[in-house]
């Protein structure tokens, strides 16, 4: 019997030996474990040459586009750089009875920390920001471009990155500065940079960005940023900081030597055909219709790739309503003022190029089929008996401007045109005591494509005010120049207060940054 | 071989019992019995036999053979072994006694599931909650989680919505982690994925219960492995708890044909109070609006319009049977539920086949097969939470106008909205959810799978490979024809198609040893098992169609894909040991590593250890006393989480969705850039888990109780963290963050008596859960919201994601009262009337500062109770329960409430809508009303009273009567009589599902979950959010068994 004990032992022992075996044979190796993601690729295998620089780099551009897009992963946004740049202004109404709440607390004046906008473009901004970094950190790493693309992809990086810091600049007072990836997940946060260290940087990176930009681009290129655009925005920012020799010196050399011309009409200069046109210093690039075009969200795909291409939503917010009858399936939400209309001359051109009223023949797209419709303007449709023409208009009517459903367009955002930068030469010679005739060369320029004959103000800077508002219409500017001018007081007698010289920082940053960032006072 | 080994076994055994019993003999007036033990399979090696009355005893050897020496005074052996009936034999002077045992009903009735394998109750020493078959048959449910509400202690659930189909929320003590706190499902061995994929639309409002697929009524038992050392062995995926579902399989016996069904009719329980015609106009009035041209129309009930009565039906009809060698079952169902609000509705066809199949002594094998087709229509984007939605349509808002252009339809038009001045609020939500302006479908087709093998390789050595497979092949479409809904635009003409695949491949081996030494019994569990997980999705888009069936013919088509892979490979191991069935004693260990973390961070062990004690088995206790049974438990184990939202969240990897537009040419370029933050140290959350439990039966087993103290930590919190915006990253990372702690109690007691014909049961059970974030590391605290928004905030020292906000108290009475209030970073200005918020830290001003805890949407207890009873032929149940101390986000209320509107209102001004008539008790003039619920009407909420404050914040705490039964069966003997033996059994019943619920929350429905948005999954750190969902209905149902 111990003989079959051990028999049976020895049984087992084997049975489990081939056991184990069996199971070991089951099990599949390790490499199931090293798996990638199949609808990414990942950083170790792109940046190696230059197109894929070349995409990394548009990947910053394509965050300006998010300042009026819809995007189901961000903050549910509608045209949330609009609220803030425009609305707010005494340029435009918000209607009482049709807008979202946030587009008539803005144009009341009820600028809340918690409210989406602040958040919104604060995210759009420091996106772009980290995707130039991104750019430059691996620019000296393991890849295949020549010294030549180094410098120019490095110029258009700090080109996007002082764009960016500038809005935050302009939008926010303080608002902390990135110039490098951040990777340490416990030291995200940055704290308030200083207006002088911001100054510093964006000039500096304006100023590589003019040394290694090229001045112009092949047509396959067309739209990225330029030499010339670095030296136009040099001249912008400088006013801006107040350092108006500096400004002079820019915007002169930009005049003088630099490609740019008004466009001998002027609603011509926002026409769907006439993109990057001989006046853009910098235009915001819109596709179209070939990709999704949503702007009431169908979109499942977590998708980005709307946004770039789906176009701003002008028509939606900023064509008659239907609601109030007008024809097209519109919101209607924000119409221009009278007191916008008031200002301009009589005989001025852009008036009509801008604004429809009575009188008018309108434009509208229905939905689908339905195609163009063109009918009297009928002043009922707006509360301000007054609708939104710049980027619209006949000039505009083309089907391959929308999509089908009607809710955005295509075109181009003329974010800089050369019709600014004279006027903020004339502003820059004006209070820097530089030479008024070139001064008021400059605005006559800006008078004589819109036709207008009379004398102007005596006083070139009443007179370059003036000029600016009704040239700049409707173009997200005029906040900026009230601030600058000090005119809030003056403007919104009852509801301004000191603290709207800076927006608040969205308070959800606030938190997230954990103490390091401060608010900025009053909010 | 093996016969031959046994008879030479038997021979020598023979011999040397002769020669000792006859040495005995010659010492001692003593004689030897002998004999062999078996059961039906054969030798039963390790049985005791005991003298009765001493602890004279041995135990059977390897092959059944036992001898065992006597006094001559002896009279009655006993015969014993676990899982089989204790037998007592006279020995009457016999020296040879051979037994067979049989195996104990009750004992095998009393096996629970464990994972990869099952163990008798009395043996237990985890915390495991059972539900059967019986409480699961003729129960009005879609899903199998639906069965947990009120029946197990310690598992809390919550539905989001009472659209049929709707996910729920399965909760095993409390809220362990900051992601997804579903617990693992495994149905017949195969552990399933859950996952949100299988839809066609952004919104949260569309996703699909991935466990709907499943037909309840095939199922035999539901355990929950509550505590970590039950758990344990399912490693990575187990730290919110394993739910283990059995399906039926066939017995012995000549073949059995069970039928049955339902008709149903689900309502909705209550609605919103709305303004009627004349108080909207008055009120939008003081607005600014003027409607008065509607002065004179009737009142439209809009709710009435969209809510409907659901009517459903269900059928099962299945067929089981089997013998010693093979068993089976086979069923096949159908479900179609209508929902209670229009274009709800849901339909499943599901097909079941379960066999077993021995080969010879040594071979067996065995498969579980469901294949299923649900249907699930959702409303649409713009029709969502069509319920809530109808009642903010302003109440002369037509339902029918004749419209050409809209099948009869009230269309949206400036005619049936359009006041002097002013557009009121109206969605033609019976429109918008008409087929055929709207069409969402969402169809699952389902293979879920499971086909094992096993061997003996010796006695009670057995190796079991099995494959699982678990297939979701979907399909859902979007079709908004072109269709005009306000007259002068044509519709969406839109035709999206999606098609989200997921596969699941489960490859298991173990190997298992069971073993009796004397009276130590052991048994052994080793194995490996790997999970890959597979996803694809392609989503045409279309508009324009020349063809309406297919996307791609329209005129712009628009495409796009999605795929997502996993892989978690797992080593297991289980000791279980057992003295005499007193000291129990089970250790576990799994080793997993996941193809979600990086190397080196990828592998995780996760070990347990639990032991009981069975007082009542001890000599010293009287199990004939008061108290018949008792045990006590401890258990102590470590389970993982894994479940990151990216199956990829250590790696840097860049979105190829990207794209900006560049050249002469406005073509689009690919740009591709991160949009998450690649933390390459992200690991394994642990969660330790430590349980105290005790098991008792008493008085004739009549009552039945048990206890469990647990204490859940989670460490290495798997969190998306909200990363500075700065950063450039909108999307939260993924971290391992802090800690977080749930401990509570569970008492659940059973009695059960009969009383001559009468029989009755009464069950309880009652959880608490005590929810604390005990650290954050370095992070201060996390602030949270759907969509970026900040409404909750979790903080060391409270609950994971309670309520943010703005304290009020009580409202500005008069102008001096308002002209004092303190500076207020929201508000331009207070008077009269508005909301004084509380200026929590003291500094003197109202601001973000001032934001603090507002109530918690966790429940700090939750309780269940069922009644049975039985009484010749009648039988009655009722199933009750209960959830306390929580709190609700009444955003709904909010939007029925602002005067500024919520949020964006489609198609109608924001404030235009209708409004609940609670706003008709709004404070008017000083002492009118000092309620923070009820402030001024102010165009503009110029004060923010409308902010996120506890304005809105409700107690959320129910009872509910669950299911309610009636039931009566026709007497065996006469229905055989009658038909001829044919059909042996016959129910008939009436129940009603959700009867009601008692509870002082003010929206329709407090069992509530998360918000719409456009963010799918759990969100559990900002919870709790009341959008206005479909209530859950009440049921009302007749329905039949039958079996032949």
């Amino acid at each position: 019997m111990p003989l079959n004990r051990k028999y049976h032992i020895m049984k087992k022992i084997k049975i489990l030996i081939v056991s184990a075996l069996v199971l070991g044979g089951i099990v599949s190796c390790s490499d199931e474990l090293e798996l990638l993601p199949l609808d990414r690729i990942t950083t170790a295998t792109f940046y190696q040459d230059r197109s894929q620089f070349d995409g990394a780099i548009f990947a910053a551009y394509s965050s300006i586009t998010d300042f009026w897009g819809t995007s189901t992963e961000t903050l549910s946004e509608r045209g949330e750089y609009w609220k803030l740049t425009m609305l707010i202004t005494d340029d435009v109404a918000v209607a009482v009875d049709g807008a979202d709440a946030i587009s008539k607390d803005v144009d009341n004046l009820q600028l809340r920390a918690s409210d989406v906008p602040f958040a919104a473009i604060y995210t759009q901004i420091y996106e772009g920001i980290l995707r130039t970094n991104i750019v430059l950190e691996n620019l000296d790493g393991e890849n295949s471009l020549t010294a030549e693309d180094k410098t120019v992809l490095n110029a258009e990086a700090k080109f996007l990155r002082a764009f960016f810091h500038f809005q935050a600049l302009k939008m926010y007072g303080t608002p902390p500065l990135y110039l490098e990836v951040k990777t340490d997940l416990s030291d995200l946060a940055n704290p308030n940079a200083t207006q002088d260290e911001l100054y510093a940087s964006i000039l500096s990176d304006l100023g590589e960005a003019a040394a290694g930009l090229p001045e112009a681009w092949d047509g396959g290129n067309t739209g990225r940023a330029t030499a010339w655009a670095a030296k136009s925005f040099i001249g912008k920012v400088n006013v801006f900081k107040e350092d108006y020799g500096a400004a002079i010196t820019a915007f002169a050399d930009v005049v003088t030597n630099g490609p740019y011309s008004l466009v001998a009409d002027y609603e011509e200069a926002f026409a769907f055909t006439n993109e990057n046109n001989s006046e853009s210093i910098f235009e915001i690039q819109y596709g179209g219709p070939q990709s999704d075009d949503n702007l009431w969200v169908f979109d499942d795909t977590h998708s980005e790739d709307f946004k770039a291409s789906q176009g701003t939503g002008r028509p939606w917010y900023w064509d008659a309503g239907a609601e109030v009858g007008a024809p097209g399936n519109k919101l209607g939400w924000w119409a221009p003022t009278q007191d916008l209309v008031d200002v301009y001359e009589a005989g001025d051109t852009r008036l009509e190029a801008s604004i429809w009223q009575a009188g008018d023949q309108y434009i509208a797209f229905g939905r689908g089929a339905t195609g163009r419709i063109d009918v009297p303007y009928d002043p009922s449709w707006s509360l301000t008996g007054l609708t939104f023409r710049k980027y619209r208009g006949p000039m505009n009517s083309f089907a391959e401007n929308h999509p089908p459903n009607q809710g955005a367009d295509f075109n181009n955002e003329r974010w800089f045109r050369f019709a600014e930068l004279k006027l903020l030469y004339a502003e820059a010679l004006i209070l820097g005591g530089g030479d008024a005739g070139i001064a008021i060369q400059q605005i006559q320029d800006i008078r004589d494509r819109a036709g207008l004959t009379d004398p102007m103000d005596p006083d070139p800077l009443t007179a370059m005010m003036k000029e600016k508002r009704v040239e700049m219409a409707f173009e997200p500017h005029r906040w900026f120049d009230i601030v600058r001018w000090d005119l809030g007081a003056t403007i919104f007698p009852t509801a301004w207060d000191p603290k709207y010289v800076v927006f608040p920082f969205p308070q959800s940053e606030i938190d997230r940054s954990g103490g390091l960032l401060t608010q900025n006072p009053g909010y | 071989m093996k016969q031959t080994l046994t008879k030479l076994n038997g021979i020598a055994t023979l011999m040397l019992f002769a020669l000792f019993s006859m040495g005995a003999q010659s010492a001692f007036a003593q004689s030897t019995v002998t004999g062999t033990i078996s059961d039906e399979e054969g030798p039963l090696s390790g049985a005791s036999v005991v003298v009765k009355g001493t602890t004279n005893g041995v135990s059977a050897d390897f092959d059944g053979n036992y001898s065992i020496t006597v006094q001559d005074d002896a009279t009655i052996l006993v015969f014993s072994y676990v899982g089989y009936a204790t037998q007592e034999i006279t020995i009457d002077g016999r020296t040879s006694i051979d037994i067979a045992m049989v195996a104990d009903a009750q004992a095998l009735s009393e096996v629970v599931v464990v994972g990869y394998g099952t163990q008798r109750k009395a043996d237990l020493t985890g915390s495991v909650g059972s539900v059967g078959s019986e409480l699961i048959e003729s129960k009005p449910i879609t899903s199998p989680d639906q069965v947990l509400a009120g029946t197990v202690a310690g598992v809390n659930i919550t539905t989001r919505s009472g659209d049929a189909g709707a996910p729920i929320n399965v909760r095993i003590r409390g809220t362990g982690t900051a992601g997804s706190n579903a617990p693992l499902w495994v149905i017949d061995g195969v552990p399933i994925v859950q996952t949100s994929n299988i839809t066609v639309n952004t919104s949260s409002a569309t996703e699909s219960n991935p466990l709907a697929g499943i037909n309840p009524n095939d199922i035999k038992s539901i355990d929950v492995l509550k505590d970590a050392a039950s758990a344990a062995i399912y490693g990575a995926r187990a730290a919110n708890g394993v739910i283990i579902v059995t399906t039926k399989r066939g017995e012995n016996g000549a073949a059995k044909i069970t039928y049955d069904g339902y008709g149903a009719v689900a309502s909705v329980r209550s609605r919103r109070d709305v303004l009627n015609v004349s108080q909207y106009i008055g009120l939008q009035n003081e607005l600014g609006r003027d409607f008065s041209n509607f002065s004179g129309s009737e009142f439209v009930d809009w709710q009435d319009a969209v809510f409907q009565d659901g009517f459903s039906q269900n059928h099962n009809l299945s067929i089981s049977g089997g013998n010693e060698n093979a068993n089976y079952f086979i069923s096949g169902s159908y479900l179609d539920q209508e929902g209670v609000e229009l274009a709800q509705g849901f339909e499943r066809f599901a097909l079941k086949a379960n066999s077993d199949i021995k080969v010879g002594k040594i071979f067996k094998f065995g498969q579980s097969l469901l294949i299923s087709q649900t249907d699930r229509n959702v409303q649409g984007q713009p029709s969502t939470f069509a319920g809530y939605n109808a009642s903010l349509n302003a109440p002369f808002f037509p339902v029918r106008d004749g419209s050409d252009g809209l099948f009869g339809y009230a269309q949206e038009s400036p005619a049936n909205l359009n006041g002097v001045a002013g557009t009121a609020r109206g969605l033609n939500l019976v429109a918008r959810t008409d087929r055929r302006v709207e069409a969402v479908d969402i169809q699952a087709r389902k293979v879920l799978a499971n086909f094992y093998g096993e061997v003996q390789l010796a006695k009670g050595l057995k190796f079991r490979p099995s494959i699982g497979l678990d297939y979701t092949a979907g399909s859902a479409q979007i079709v908004g024809p072109s269709v005009s809904l306000n007259g002068n635009a044509p519709g969406l003409d839109i035709f999206v198609q999606s098609k989200p695949t997921e596969l699941t491949l489960t490859t298991a081996s173990t190997l298992g040893y069971d073993k009796v030494f004397g009276d130590h019994s052991i048994s052994l569990l080793a194995g490996f098992e790997q999970t890959k997980f597979r996803f694809d999705k392609v989503r045409l888009q279309g508009r324009g169609l020349i063809n309406p069936n297919f996307p791609a013919t329209g005129t712009t088509v628009a495409a796009a894909n999605e795929a997502d892979l996993w892989t978690l490979q797992g080593w297991l191991g289980r000791v279980n040991y057992n003295y005499k069935g007193k000291y129990l004693m089970t250790a576990n260990i799994r080793r997993d590593a996941s193809s979600r973390f990086a190397d080196g961070f990828r592998t995780g062990v996760f070990p347990s250890i639990s032991a009981g004690w069975r007082i009542s088995q001890e000599d010293f206790f009287n199990s004939e006393g008061a108290i018949n049974d008792l045990k006590i438990r401890a258990s102590w184990g470590q389970n993982g989480n894994q479940d990151t939202p990216d199956s990829f969240p250590y790696l840097s990897a860049l979105n190829t969705n990207i794209f900006y537009v560049i050249g002469d040419g406005q073509g689009t370029i690919n740009s591709p850039a991160p949009n998450r933050f690649a933390n390459s140290v992200v690991t394994w959350e642990t969660s330790t888990q430590t349980n105290i439990g005790l098991d008792a039966s008493l008085f004739d087993r009549k009552l039945s109780l048990t206890f469990d103290y647990y204490d859940k930590t989670s460490d290495d919190v798997l969190l998306g963290l909200p990363v500075p915006f700065g950063s450039g990253y909108f999307l939260p990372a993924q971290a391992n963050i802090g800690q977080i702690k749930n401990s509570g109690v569970e008492f659940s007691f059973n009695y059960g008596d009969k009383i001559g014909d009468f029989s009755y049961g009464i069950g309880g059970n009652l959880t608490t859960t005590r929810n604390r974030v005990t650290d954050l590391g370095t992070i201060p605290q996390i602030i949270s919201g759907i969509g970026g928004q900040e409404t909750h905030r979790t903080i060391v020292g409270q609950s994971i994601g309670h309520f943010y906000g703005y304290k009020t108290d009580g409202l500005y009475q008069t102008d001096a009262e308002a002209a004092s209030a303190l500076p207020d970073a929201f508000s331009s200005g207070a008077q009269a009337g508005d909301i004084r918020f509380v200026d929590v830290n003291g500094d003197g001003q109202v601001n973000a500062e001032d934001r603090t805890f507002l109530g918690s949407p966790i429940p700090s207890f939750y309780y269940g109770m069922n009644l049975t009873a039985e009484y010749k032929g009648f039988d009655f149940s009722a199933i009750l329960r209960g959830v306390g101390s929580v709190e609700i986000y009444n955003q709904a209320r909010r939007g029925s409430e602002s005067y500024a509107g919520a949020s964006f209102v489609l198609n109608g001004t924001n404030g235009s809508n209708n409004f609940s008539t609670s706003v008709l008790d709004r404070w008017t003039g000083a002492g009118s009303t000092n309620s923070s619920l009820n402030p001024r009407l102010a165009v503009g909420d110029p004060n923010g009273n409308e902010r996120y404050s506890d304005r809105w914040v409700e107690d959320g705490s129910y009872l509910r009567i669950q299911n309610i039964q009636l039931g009566y069966t026709i007497p065996s003997e006469k229905l055989r009589s009658w038909t001829n033996d044919v059909v042996n059994r016959i129910r008939i019943y009436v129940a009603a599902n959700n009867l009601a619920t008692f509870t002082s929350y003010s929206g329709t429905d407090p069992e509530v979950t998360r918000a719409q948005s456009f963010q799918k999954g759990d969100f559990t750190l900002a919870t709790g959010q009341d959008g206005g969902a479909s209530p859950q209905p009440r049921v009302v149902q007749l329905g039949l068994s039958l079996s032949f």
